[in-house]
């Protein structure tokens, strides 16, 4: 057996009483990449954000490489929902993707020359070297997405939470960004992918967890991504949304 | 008065200064989406200057100040408490906390002029400001504030930016954001109350704002945006300020307050980049690439009907091919301009330059980018 990176221990939410996550036992094993499936309102934006500690838990805990969240910051990266920022704020393509340096240069320092460099290198690597100098309004939808996927990459951690990477973008973009992911995984890295497209789970992910604010399955596709467990976290929906 | 006089000398350079300050420091509060913060911490320094003034009875402007941070901190501290454990959304809890706060400044002034001690005159002033009793100690007070939230905003430069854009991100990294939101209302706090013996409590919030809305049609870039609407704030707040010494009755604030808002109606129409006209004109030229682009296509097409390319149509064959709205007799006199079709009278032809250009953006050209 792999070795488990991520651990959730009875990780209970509730929103006013009403609870959004309950009781979730999750073990992630090193190296996958897994994608967090479920219906709309079933926790899964709150599953990650709880795990970073963005939101409070009422009971549990959740450990990384077997340490608490702020011991091994450094190494996990977040992708946040495209949505949940005002892309109108004054800054470029360069100094969004430089942002992924913060968290390790620390509150002070400023970006290195080596840090502008590998900023650089990896706008190539994601297709937006031409970009560079664009105000992030400029951008389309699926650019958006990749700027925020430059800098997660310029985090260069070992754990990645993505939240919905492949919202709102064209064909030729998923593609690309599956791409970049793939090249990640074959590097080493672990991604826990929240992901909509029932269609695309078996091309792109080895490992899933279903849930609908309880964890209904978690584990390889091959076994765990069967009619059965979707039927039980979607309802009767699963038919339509598996057809459509 | 000359322009030479103490006095004025010291009012121009105060405004100046408090331009700075406030125009740089106000960029970020716009991009933080709080423009409305000036007019909060400003109303709600007026109590905490009174109240100042009671506890001590001193009229040092070093104690004003403190009492004007404080509550106007505790203000803005109780407008974010109330957003975060109420259904009250951010504008509703500012104007609630701002009214009463105000409400109690004024009418800790009324009941100070009914009493006997007439050591309380002058405090309100600092409605409208009046910059004629600025002094010297006064501008060093300023001068050491700015200067301490300049450094702040400096040595945190990173975290401001991450924070301001993306909070959830930047709590992911290891960011106390909710730390920095406070010491970021603090820095602007100071900003807002040096201004109050100036501009005054009612018009404080137009300095905050102003030069960052000016500066956010001339650059992209936080800092950029951060250094221009200073510049901005001390030009216009100076010529504002020596303009009102120099004319016998114009009040130095509102004047001030004037002064820096032409600076953003000047950039919302003639910024390069953001402004208006820049933006008509570019959209203009693309628009008339565009309607080009359309015409030889239609010229490039009918030619293809023909064994000669440059075979005459009649305008009405042409007009058939394009959209209703479209400026034909325009586009025609620029296409003759530019070489791409001729006429001989009411015939129309593609010469060998157009045919070019239409070959070139057969396949929609550069219209589209992934």
């Amino acid at each position: 057996m792999r070795n488990t990176i991520v651990d959730c221990n009875d990780l209970t939410v509730a929103y006013r009483e009403k609870p959004v996550l309950w009781d979730i036992d999750l073990a992630i094993p090193a190296g996958v990449m897994m994608a967090v499936v479920g219906p709309n309102g079933a926790g899964k934006s709150t599953l990650i954000k709880t795990m970073l500690q963005l939101i409070k838990p009422v009971a549990g805990e959740v450990r990384f490489f077997g340490k608490p969240y702020r011991e091994v910051r450094d190494r996990i990266g977040y992708v946040p929902q495209r949505e949940s920022v005002d892309w109108d704020f004054p800054t470029t393509v360069f100094d969004c993707t430089l942002m992924g340096r913060y968290g390790r240069i620390g509150w002070i320092r400023r970006p290195s020359a080596t840090d502008r460099k590998e900023a650089l290198e990896i706008l190539e690597k994601v297709g937006l070297y031409e970009f560079r100098n664009r105000q992030i309004s400029q951008l389309s939808g699926g650019q958006q997405q990749r700027v925020f996927l430059a800098r997660a990459l310029m985090q260069d951690a070992d754990l990645y939470f993505m939240d919905e990477p492949f919202q709102g973008v064209d064909a030729k973009t998923e593609k690309a960004i599956i791409t970049v992911l793939k090249d990640m995984k074959a590097n080493g890295k672990t991604l826990i992918v929240v992901h909509h497209d029932l269609q695309t789970i078996r091309d792109y992910f080895d490992w899933i967890t279903i849930m609908n604010v309880r964890i209904i399955a978690s584990g390889p596709v091959e076994e765990v991504y069967t009619t059965e467990n979707l039927h039980t976290a979607y309802g009767s929906r699963v038919r339509a949304k598996l057809e459509a | 008065m000359s322009l030479m006089d103490y006095t004025v000398t010291v009012i121009s350079t105060g405004a100046a200064l408090l331009g700075l300050i406030t125009g740089s420091l106000g960029t970020l509060a716009v991009v933080r989406k709080q423009s409305l913060i000036g007019d909060s911490v400003s109303h709600a320094a007026l109590p905490g200057i009174v109240l100042a003034f009671i506890l001590t009875g001193s009229k040092s402007p070093l104690i004003f100040t403190m009492g004007a941070i404080v509550v106007g901190w505790i203000g803005t501290l109780i407008v974010q408490f109330m957003v975060r454990n109420s259904r009250l959304k951010f504008d509703t809890a500012l104007a609630s906390m701002l009214s009463v706060f105000f409400g109690l400044g004024l009418m800790l002034i009324s009941y100070l002029q009914k009493t006997p001690d007439a050591s309380q005159a002058g405090l309100e002033k600092f409605l409208f400001g009046q910059a004629a009793t600025l002094m010297r100690q006064d501008l060093f007070l300023m001068l050491v504030m700015g200067i301490v939230a300049f450094f702040l905003v400096i040595l945190f430069w990173n975290v401001w930016k991450v924070m301001i854009f993306n909070p959830d991100y930047a709590q992911s990294i290891g960011i106390p954001v909710k730390l920095f939101d406070a010491l970021l209302t603090f820095i602007q706090v100071i900003a807002i109350v040096i201004g109050l013996q100036i501009v005054g409590v009612v018009l404080m919030s137009a300095m905050l704002i102003a030069p960052a809305v000016a500066a956010r049609h001339w650059s992209d870039k936080l800092g950029h945006m951060m250094i221009i609407a200073g510049v901005i704030g001390a030009v216009s707040s100076f010529a504002g300020a020596t303009l009102s010494t120099q004319i016998a009755g114009l009040p130095t604030g509102p004047v001030i307050t004037i002064s820096v808002t032409l600076a953003v109606v000047f950039s919302v129409f003639f910024a390069s980049g953001n402004g208006m006209l820049w933006k008509y004109i570019s959209r203009r030229s693309r628009k008339r690439e565009l309607s080009m682009k359309l015409l030889i296509k239609s010229f490039y097409e009918l030619s293809l009907e023909h064994e000669e390319f440059s075979h005459p149509h009649d305008i009405s064959v042409i007009t058939l091919r394009l959209p209703d709205k479209y400026n034909l007799a325009g586009c025609l006199e620029r296409g003759k301009n530019d070489g791409f079709i001729g006429n001989n009278g009411n015939k129309w032809f593609l010469t060998e330059k157009g045919l070019e250009y239409a070959r070139k953006n057969e396949n929609g050209g550069e219209l589209y980018e992934s």
